[in-house]
């Protein structure tokens, strides 16, 4: 039994590390059952976000630095594993954005993990978005804002209704 | 349960009303951005990094092939619609995309940085003038 705002605070500074690089490695092989998942949908940035479970469990139990480590280290791994460079360009624009929000939308207490993923989701397929249309140097990517909002709203949802279930046993 | 029942059901209808704003600002975009004319484009216009690479014309049968530093697309268009055949873009998103040949409709390569464009005759004038 745990209250809302209890956040694990490991004693040691080698309890931090081995609880940290076990989220690592939980979020990576997330990333993996992802990278295995046909997804073709013809949207650039359209993609379940299962290792954003990590982050968004761990905003609820663990102090947000330790959390933005966790998915830094996850990001960058998981490109070097399953992507390329420029996957974690947007992994990381995409990621960091929807950390930001989600902490906000956390701190606020009003929202269960399912709102704050919704919010999660939306800000990450925003945050590619918005670094495509550097990248190409062109505002062309936005055609696909409609679809990236609906889909952000759906995987959001998705892992959200995981989050919350996660969170009501943790 | 860590979260008390009356807590959680209030959260549970915040994260409802987060669920439906989304929906409707998802369906609104859709609206906004929906080409109701679906007029049928006059040329292609195929930018890599910001610049134009070239313009094809919707009505003649073509293919070519964007090679730059980035790598290579093969680019077909028939019947007024173009496609991308091929590509060596490691998402293959631009390979996958449907064909396209109205007006506004768009297919972009981001590994290529490459954007391809329909655009009817009009649109083209008020750009020269901008430009």
């Amino acid at each position: 039994m745990r209250s809302h705002n209890d956040i694990i605070r490991p004693k040691s500074p080698a309890g931090y590390v081995a609880l940290s690089g076990f989220l690592v490695a939980v979020s990576l092989i997330f990333s993996y059952i992802e990278s295995l998942i046909p997804f073709v949908i013809p949207i650039p940035g359209a993609k379940l976000g299962l290792a954003n479970l990590v982050t968004l469990t761990g905003l609820f139990f663990l102090s947000p630095g330790q959390v933005f480590l966790i998915m830094l280290s996850r990001i960058v791994l998981s490109g070097f594993l399953f992507g390329s460079f420029s996957t974690i360009i947007y992994s990381l624009s995409g990621g960091i954005l929807s950390f930001v929000i989600m902490l906000f939308a956390k701190k606020t207490k009003i929202l269960s993990p399912l709102g704050v993923s919704i919010l999660g989701g939306v800000s990450h397929n925003m945050g590619q978005l918005a670094v495509a249309c550097f990248v190409v140097e062109s505002l062309a990517p936005t055609v696909y804002l409609p679809y990236l909002v609906l889909l952000g709203t759906a995987t959001g949802c998705l892992i959200g209704i995981i989050g919350r279930t996660v969170h009501s046993h943790l | 349960m860590s979260l008390k029942e009356g807590q959680n059901n209030k959260t549970l209808k915040n994260d409802l009303f987060i669920l439906i704003v989304f929906l409707l600002i998802s369906g609104c975009l859709f609206i906004v951005f929906k080409n109701p004319s679906r007029t049928d484009g006059e040329y292609a216009l195929i930018t890599v990094n910001g610049e134009e690479y070239a313009r094809l014309d919707l009505d003649t049968d073509t293919d070519i092939t964007v090679s730059t530093d980035k790598g290579i697309n093969s680019i077909h268009v028939s019947d007024g619609m173009i496609s991308v055949i091929s590509a060596d873009c490691p998402d293959q998103i631009c390979v996958n995309h449907a064909a396209i040949g109205y007006d506004k409709e768009t297919i972009v390569c981001l590994p290529h940085k490459l954007v391809i464009e329909i655009c009817s005759k009009k649109e083209a004038d008020v750009d020269a003038i901008s430009q």
